[in-house]
């Protein structure tokens, strides 16, 4: 038997990145093979407009020049038979989240770059074989168990593993060493290096820097000059070297927020009330789209100086409901706000959130009856206002003519709630259920 | 004023107020102590912010004696503190022409500075509407305990920071809740001034913290007589009297919250299900989260788990157990606060659903009742 330890570094790190290829259409394909499996599918937002941009397209389609980005018309001209798919993100969600537990089996710091990439830190892994064997585990075990084909870079730090991944597409296993940077990378352009983007690229061009290799021979001070900080970072990089770790705890809890600048500077309580419960009704809405409850109400108070000041309050209890919101948004801003000082801006963020299913909420003796009402009329309530528009249901006391009505207009104002890909999850539920 | 005391007589009646009288006050007044002689004897009061306490010592040859009227007020803890020090002996008290008060002993002399006798707050007395009743101490201290837990320590509903008196006839019934658990419990009185209809219920909702220390007060022996006002009420023992505001605002309506259809019944010892809670709570970590579940016929599983603590596991075999197989999230602490004080040898638990409250009646005691509101979790859904 041979001894693992020698395949793992002495001193250093062995970092894994995986790569989901194609990952929405091979969902597709894996989950509905009959329908899509080895043909060319394409994902596009708003199909039925005929206006849709191709998200991404299956190996099928690219072949055939259909491209990420191409509008739906023009993908269709490359590629007569292609498939177009609407996004389901419920079903990615279920995929990606089944792809991190996998590789979760092996090595517990797991770092979820995305829906579809993850870095994996298995210095400590030895007792699950070597590097390779480790990668190969996991590439076989996401192929049987999900059917999905991914790439994977296997590396001593993230950027080399990242780059590593990105070597061959799709089921690629690459191990990118140290020692192998000037062969495989130097001779490539800048651009292609992790973490620089079209504008440093254009820059380093103007310094006739135009690959890896001559990033990595560059002088120091001239890309300090020129780059400050990053310029250190940028010629370390182009060396191979990187050693920002692997960081396994989950990004800090999101929020959910809007703000909106009053037409002319508002002191009156009525006018003042009326934006924080439209406010407060579409960070609701986008709540529960989430399928969240918040713990913490924060407001936005800004003046015509444009002195800003933020306030938040916890509440003992978490809620998913506009008249908490709402109620806890005017105490603050009582508490903090001289009534009839004028008002420039107003916001709501919603923060300290949890998913609903997961949340344990206390209920309330005296409530809890009306509690279980009031679930019941928000679910109603916005399913309504999904099927027929925001506009279609409004209490009276957020009837007006200044911008916070207009926060639900999403034509004029895109907000976040057309894009937010946890909201059509829940769309997706309830043409499921 | 000049008086001498004894030592035990004078450290009885510190501790009686000081104990009864609530927490330090930013009000320089609340901590002071009032002492006032009369011919009949010593009185000390002590006036806070919801209770204000009073000790009658009165005047005994060798024990109590005024040589000279008069009163003083100086910081309460420091006498008390000074006092309970010193060897039993005599105690002479004397108030100089200045505010100080001068405590002397055999072999000591001290000091203290006061304020002005004038500027002590009156203690809220109740006027002569108010309805008296006599209880036994034990008794009262019981029901107290069973349910002045429940009280609210919030301030945004400030009239469940109180226990809810009423009186209807001679039943005497106190209910607390906070919102998320409700006790209550009630017993026979003897009402007092029988020229009064004895049938006219009163009703009046006292902070929770005046009556767990007049609880603390009591011994065994003994009568407790108090009197309910519209505004004031006013409980008395031997020598300590305590005043009290009767909280302002309307009490919530707890007649009907207790849940009509019942989903399941189990009737189990009470020490044991303690114990069990006990244990199975402690794994359960900050939030406290308790899952009970009854399963396979005759046995409740109770679980609890907390990432960072581990978990726990137990099954109970009740006497008796009825209904369908249900599912419940509770807070632990607060279900073994409510078997702690629900006090008897066994207990009935009637779950109306997994999200509506539980009932928690003692079997042995049928003037007390508990609710506790679940908590929502995956769990239970």
């Amino acid at each position: 038997m041979k001894n693992v330890s020698e395949y793992y570094p002495k001193k250093g790190r062995v970092i894994l990145h995986i790569d989901m290829n194609a990952f929405y259409c091979s969902v597709h394909a894996a989950a509905e093979p009959d329908k899509y499996a080895g043909k060319p599918i394409a994902v596009a937002g708003s199909v039925e407009l005929r206006k849709g941009i191709v998200v991404t397209s299956s190996y099928e389609a690219r072949a055939r020049g259909v491209r990420t980005g191409m509008t739906v018309k023009e993908a269709l001209r490359h590629c007569p038979g292609l498939i177009l798919i609407s996004p389901d993100f419920y079903l990615y969600r279920g995929f990606s989240r089944r792809f991190l537990q996998i590789v979760n089996d092996y090595s517990p710091l797991v770092e979820a770059m995305s829906i579809d990439e993850c870095f994996v830190d298995i210095t400590g892994s030895k007792q699950f074989g070597t590097p390779l064997e480790i990668a190969e585990k996991i590439q076989i075990r996401i192929r049987t168990e999900l059917g999905l084909p991914c790439s994977i870079g296997i590396a001593p730090n993230k950027l080399l593993a990242k780059m590593g991944s990105d070597m061959k597409k799709p089921n690629g296993l690459t191990v990118l060493r140290l020692r192998d940077v000037p062969e495989v990378l130097w001779g490539r352009p800048c651009g292609e290096l992790y973490g620089i983007g079209s504008k440093t690229a254009a820059k380093l061009a103007k310094l006739n820097i135009l690959t890896i290799g001559e990033l990595a021979e560059a002088d120091e001070l001239l890309l300090t000059r020129e780059f400050g900080v990053l310029g250190s970072w940028l010629k370390l990089a182009a060396s191979g070297g990187d050693d920002s770790p692997v960081r396994a705890e989950r990004e800090p809890n999101k929020s959910i927020g809007h703000t909106t600048t009053l037409p002319y500077n508002f002191t009156e309580p009525d006018d003042i009330g009326r934006v924080f419960l439209n406010l407060a009704d579409q960070t609701a809405r986008r709540l529960r789209r989430q399928q969240m409850v918040c713990g913490t109400v924060q407001i936005t108070i800004r003046d015509p100086d444009m002195k800003t000041i933020t306030r938040s309050y916890t509440m003992p209890e978490p809620t998913e409901n506009i008249d908490d919101i709402y109620r806890e948004a005017r105490r603050l801003f009582d508490r903090h706000w001289t009534v009839g000082e004028p008002v420039r801006l107003l916001g709501i963020t919603l923060q300290n959130l949890t998913p609903k299913a997961e949340a344990a909420i206390q209920l309330d003796l005296f409530d809890y009856e009306k509690a279980a009402r009031k679930e019941k009329l928000n679910e109603a309530m916005d399913h309504i206002r999904d099927k027929f528009g925001e506009q279609s249901l409004l209490t009276a006391g957020m009837l007006g003519d200044d911008p916070s009505t207009l926060i639900r207009n999403h034509r004029i104002r895109g907000t976040s709630l057309q894009t937010d890909f946890l909201g059509k999850e829940e769309d997706k539920r309830d043409d499921n259920s | 004023m000049r008086i001498h005391l004894s030592r035990t007589s004078l450290a009885e009646g510190l501790q009686a107020v000081v104990r009864a009288a609530p927490a330090a006050s930013s009000v320089p007044t609340h901590g002071g102590l009032r002492l006032e002689a009369s011919p009949d004897g010593v009185t000390l009061t002590m006036v806070g912010g919801i209770a204000s306490a009073r000790y009658e010592l009165p005047a005994e040859k060798g024990r109590v004696e005024v040589e000279r009227t008069g009163a003083a007020v100086v910081p309460a803890s420091y006498l008390y503190e000074l006092v309970r020090r010193l060897d039993d002996g005599p105690v002479t008290l004397e108030r100089t022409n200045s505010f100080h008060l001068t405590v002397a002993s055999p072999g000591m002399c001290g000091r203290l500075s006061g304020i002005d006798p004038d500027l002590f707050p009156q203690a809220p007395v109740p006027g002569p509407e108010a309805s008296a009743l006599r209880l036994p101490n034990s008794v009262l201290r019981r029901m107290i305990r069973q349910v002045a837990f429940a009280v609210s320590n919030s301030d945004s509903r400030p009239v469940l920071t109180g226990v809810l008196c009423r009186l209807v006839g001679h039943r005497l019934t106190m209910t607390a809740t906070d919102g998320v658990r409700l006790a209550t419990a009630s017993c026979e009185t003897e009402r007092l001034h029988p020229s009064a209809d004895p049938e006219q219920e009163v009703s009046a909702v006292l902070p929770g913290r005046m009556l767990t220390g007049w609880a603390r007060l009591l011994t065994d022996g003994g009568w407790t007589d108090i009197r309910l006002g519209p505004r004031e009420a006013a409980f008395q023992t031997g020598c300590t009297s305590l005043y009290s505001v009767v909280l302002t605002g309307a009490y919530p309506p707890v007649d009907k919250l207790l849940p009509g259809s019942l989903a399941a019944e189990w009737t189990m010892a009470a020490p044991a299900l303690l114990q069990t809670v006990e244990r199975v709570a402690l794994l359960a970590g900050k939030e406290a989260l308790l899952h009970l579940r009854s399963t396979e016929p005759g046995v409740i599983e109770l679980t609890a788990c907390s990432a960072d603590i581990g978990e726990l596991r137990e099954e109970i075999r009740p006497d008796s157990l009825s209904g369908e197989p249900i599912s419940v999230s509770v807070n632990g602490r607060y279900l073994a606060d409510t078997l702690r004080a629900a006090d008897g040898q066994r207990v009935t638990v009637q779950i109306t659903g997994s999200r509506s409250p539980l009932v928690i009646r003692p079997a042995d005691d049928p003037g007390s009742l508990y609710l506790l509101t679940p908590v929502r979790t995956r769990e239970s859904a």
